[in-house]
């Protein structure tokens, strides 16, 4: 195993600087993997699972990149101020500074909004072809991820009969221009058009080889979700070579406490690594 | 009504009290565990694995009422 570090670099993006962190091999790497990361909140509750993986990564060799996209984490901007299209082109310009100082992305690991993020990123050839993808828990109806995000806003309002805010209303509210605060997170109009307006995904990405589609599921053996085995089965349709595996566990990217799912990252390490 | 009821007791932590619900167990009003985060768990969960999207609109106490008004929710959205 080699020796590691971690370290972080503020990289120029097309909206303004992101931070980007990275765990790396002492000496030279073999690899690049690029870390995508899930929606708002969910970030925050997923970067212990990220370090571990980012740890694992750089102890085979391989260095790990880790993007704060535009207007959240230590990045530039306000949440407020941040759209899809800058978002991709952030990931983007982790992928050109990854290439130029540390080695070139051949593998990639996106959670929840993150692959849909990734594909559109990919299919806008903002990355290289990529060798080995992981999709954790991923999310690709963004029009549904927004609703789910609103919700918690309106949660309380939701049992009672002379309700107070709806999700439509807040909907409206954002495509009319205006901006809605969630758990602290002040969605833009932007933002909010983009994640309701996205194409519904079929299948996944030509330039992703090698998939391997991960979820945390409920009960051991339980099938996955409905809308994941529709992709999947789609893109395999389409040629795309897919593998899916779950396992039992916390939503980590939505516990309360921070969860952690080491078989996920084990996994992950040796889907990467094949 | 047996994926409602293995919803119902993984986002409630119900346990084995899950195999003892029928249509007619209350649930808003009936079980305590069921407040309105117990709601957008539930939903949130019916949304993510059958591929639905339900609406503020849809979402009255009614539908809440017991375990037989959430399936007979269920089934309709499924078939739409």
């Amino acid at each position: 195993m080699k020796s590691i570090t971690l370290d972080a670099s503020h990289v120029p993006s097309d909206r303004g600087r992101i931070l980007l962190t990275f765990w790396r091999p002492v000496g030279a790497c073999r690899s690049a993997v690029l870390l995508v990361p899930p929606f708002a909140e969910e970030m925050n509750k997923s970067r212990r699972m990220f370090a571990l993986l980012g740890q694992a990564l750089a102890a085979r060799g391989a260095a790990c990149v880790l993007p704060d996209l535009f207007g959240t984490g230590d990045s530039e901007g306000e949440f407020v101020e941040a759209d899809w299209d800058g978002w991709q082109q952030d990931l983007g310009a982790a992928s050109k500074w990854c290439a130029q100082h540390l080695a070139t992305i051949e593998g990639l690991v996106a959670l929840r909004l993150g692959a849909a993020l990734a594909a559109d990123a990919s299919e806008a050839d903002l990355l290289p072809p990529l060798q080995r993808v992981v999709l954790w828990q991923p999310v690709f109806d963004c029009d549904r991820h927004l609703t789910q995000f609103l919700r918690m806003r309106t949660a309380a309002s939701l049992t009672q009969d002379g309700r107070g805010e709806t999700v439509e209303q807040l909907r409206r509210r954002l495509h009319e221009g205006g901006t809605v605060e969630v758990a602290g997170y002040e969605v833009g109009s932007d933002l909010a058009r983009a994640l309701a307006g996205r194409h519904p995904q079929r299948e996944l990405p030509a330039g992703w080889r090698g998939v391997h589609w991960m979820e945390i599921q409920r009960t051991a053996d339980a099938p996955l979700p409905a809308p994941s085995q529709k992709i999947i089965e789609m893109s395999r349709a389409g040629g795309r070579v897919v593998e899916s595996w779950a396992t039992t566990g916390e939503p980590f990217w939505a516990s309360t406490e921070i969860a952690t799912s080491r078989p996920m990252v084990e996994r992950c390490v040796e889907a990467l690594a094949s | 009504m047996t994926r409602v009821k293995t919803i119902l007791r993984d986002t409630l932590s119900l346990g084995a009290r899950a195999d003892q619900l029928t249509r007619d167990s209350a649930l808003l009003g009936g079980l305590a565990e069921f407040d309105s985060l117990a709601v957008v768990s539930v939903v949130t969960m019916l949304e993510d694995e059958l591929g639905i999207t339900v609406s503020d609109d849809e979402l009255s106490a009614d539908v809440f009422a017991t375990v037989g008004s959430l399936v007979d929710f269920v089934d309709s959205k499924l078939a739409q």
